[in-house]
């Protein structure tokens, strides 16, 4: 059963059917998240919710690229708990267990098919990048996010933002100068093979 | 060097790394980067930075977000009722005070202002007319006393001879006690033909008893319209029940129980 017969199921109320779209999209929505907000548990609420949500608007999906529809309800999931807790005090970007102990590497972070060596490297790259992102607007990070770590299209991001093309490409710009700026501050965390021309020589 | 780079600049490099530039302008670019090296060195950084963002693992879900029926379940729509009990109630709270201060404003069906005029008037006239009356019929103070005795106002043991004339407070009591069967009292005529004295004393007597007659009657208004209900209490308790009826019933249709 392919994507669009799913979708059509899914809007006759077949549950099933929706679940299988869910599981197929469940990483990327939550990598979304997780990059909007930094916060493995508020990420994984703003999923479910969004899921959720994507469920009971299904009927308003006219169709198009689907991916693309489900992520402007991530986006707008995670910029509503970005508004609130703009409202609460903020939490560590380093993620941690049930017992509030600092996670030096995430489940969902580890590769069994990566060595310690490599996999710490890795995390040390994927948290230079989270802190990064942190220091874009919103706006800009959910663009830079979708493109460059989602792989979208520019003409699916600018579905799932709702804003033109034109909009799109000048924040992804302006987000990856931003980026790179901000990379060079954590040059010793990057591994070396990551790290910037200029700064390497 | 990024930084530096002109807006346009930059976002074209940015599209031209993506191949998202239309032809026209990528050939443009293409001839510029040729010549300028500033452009080119640009273009391999943020190629660079790219390729870091790309480099990222995506965050893999921790946990199934799969849904589960009682999940999407939906609430039970609010009862059409609900909005229309909740007015209801609001308009009938605020009609209550309205209705009320009418009321409390205009003195009806209000006991105490209206216990107070029957009680002040009789007290004016009987100063004025204490000193322009000399002497009344006994027949005027025994119906007035008959009134009052009748609407029960009085509740006086039965006068002596002795009290009367002694006190004017005591004379007061006496046809309403006295009287109390409604009836003439028997001792009256014998009082006033026998004994100058008192008869001398008596318009006295009399003047001073004479208000009783317009108290008396005014009372005798007064007591029946205690006993009538007043229009504006029917209202107040008709708009009471309703405001509180129809808010019990939007409370229930709130929670879901009807």
């Amino acid at each position: 059963m392919d994507e669009a017969e799913l979708i059509r199921y899914a809007k006759d109320g077949d549950l099933e059917a929706f679940n299988r779209l869910v599981l197929a999209y469940q990483d990327m929505a939550f990598n979304l998240a997780y990059r909007m907000l930094s916060e493995a548990a508020a990420a994984e609420d703003v999923t479910q919710e969004a899921f959720l949500s994507a469920y009971r608007k299904l009927h308003t999906f006219r169709g198009g690229s689907f991916r693309a529809w489900l992520l402007r309800i991530v986006t707008n999931a995670s910029y509503d708990e970005l508004r609130r807790k703009g409202r609460r005090p903020t939490t560590a970007l380093t993620p941690t267990d049930d017992e509030g102990e600092e996670v030096e590497t995430p489940a969902w972070l580890a590769d069994s098919s990566e060595n310690p060596e490599h996999i710490a490297e890795r995390v040390e790259l994927v948290e230079a990048i989270q802190r990064c992102l942190q220091r874009l607007t919103p706006d800009f990070r959910a663009v830079v996010v979708m493109v460059d770590i989602q792989g979208l299209e520019y003409a699916e991001v600018a579905a799932a933002i709702r804003k033109p093309l034109g909009t799109v490409k000048s924040r992804l710009a302006r987000a990856r100068a931003n980026m790179q700026d901000c990379l060079r501050g954590f040059k010793e965390l990057l591994p070396s093979e990551f790290r910037l021309k200029s700064e390497s020589v | 060097m990024v930084n530096k780079l002109r807006r346009r600049d930059l976002e074209a490099l940015s599209a031209y790394l993506d191949g998202e530039l239309p032809p026209r302008q990528r050939a443009r670019l293409e001839a510029r980067l040729e010549s300028d090296p500033a452009l080119g060195s640009a273009l391999e950084e943020l190629r660079h930075t790219r390729a870091v963002l790309r480099s990222a693992l995506v965050a893999r879900a921790p946990r199934n977000f799969t849904l589960r029926a009682d999940q999407v379940a939906q609430p039970a729509p609010a009862s059409r009722l609900y909005p229309v009990m909740r007015y209801a109630s609001a308009i009938a709270t605020v009609l209550l005070v309205v209705v009320f201060i009418g009321d409390v404003l205009s003195g009806v069906g209000f006991p105490g202002a209206m216990a107070l005029n029957a009680e002040s008037q009789p007290a004016l006239e009987m100063a004025v007319e204490a000193e322009g009356e000399a002497e009344l019929p006994q027949t005027a103070l025994a119906e007035g006393a008959d009134v009052a005795a009748d609407e029960g106002m009085v509740e006086a043991p039965a006068p002596s001879e002795k009290n009367v004339g002694a006190t004017p407070m005591a004379f007061e009591a006496e046809p309403e006690g006295g009287y109390g069967g409604g009836g003439p009292s028997p001792t009256q005529p014998t009082l006033a033909a026998e004994d100058a004295t008192e008869e001398a004393a008596l318009p006295t007597l009399q003047a001073r008893e004479v208000p009783l007659t317009p108290a008396a009657e005014s009372l005798s208004e007064a007591a029946p319209a205690d006993n009538e209900v007043s229009p504006f209490r029917i209202i107040e308790g008709l708009l009471g029940l309703t405001a509180l009826l129809t808010g019990f019933m939007a409370l229930l249709l709130r929670r879901g129980d009807l």
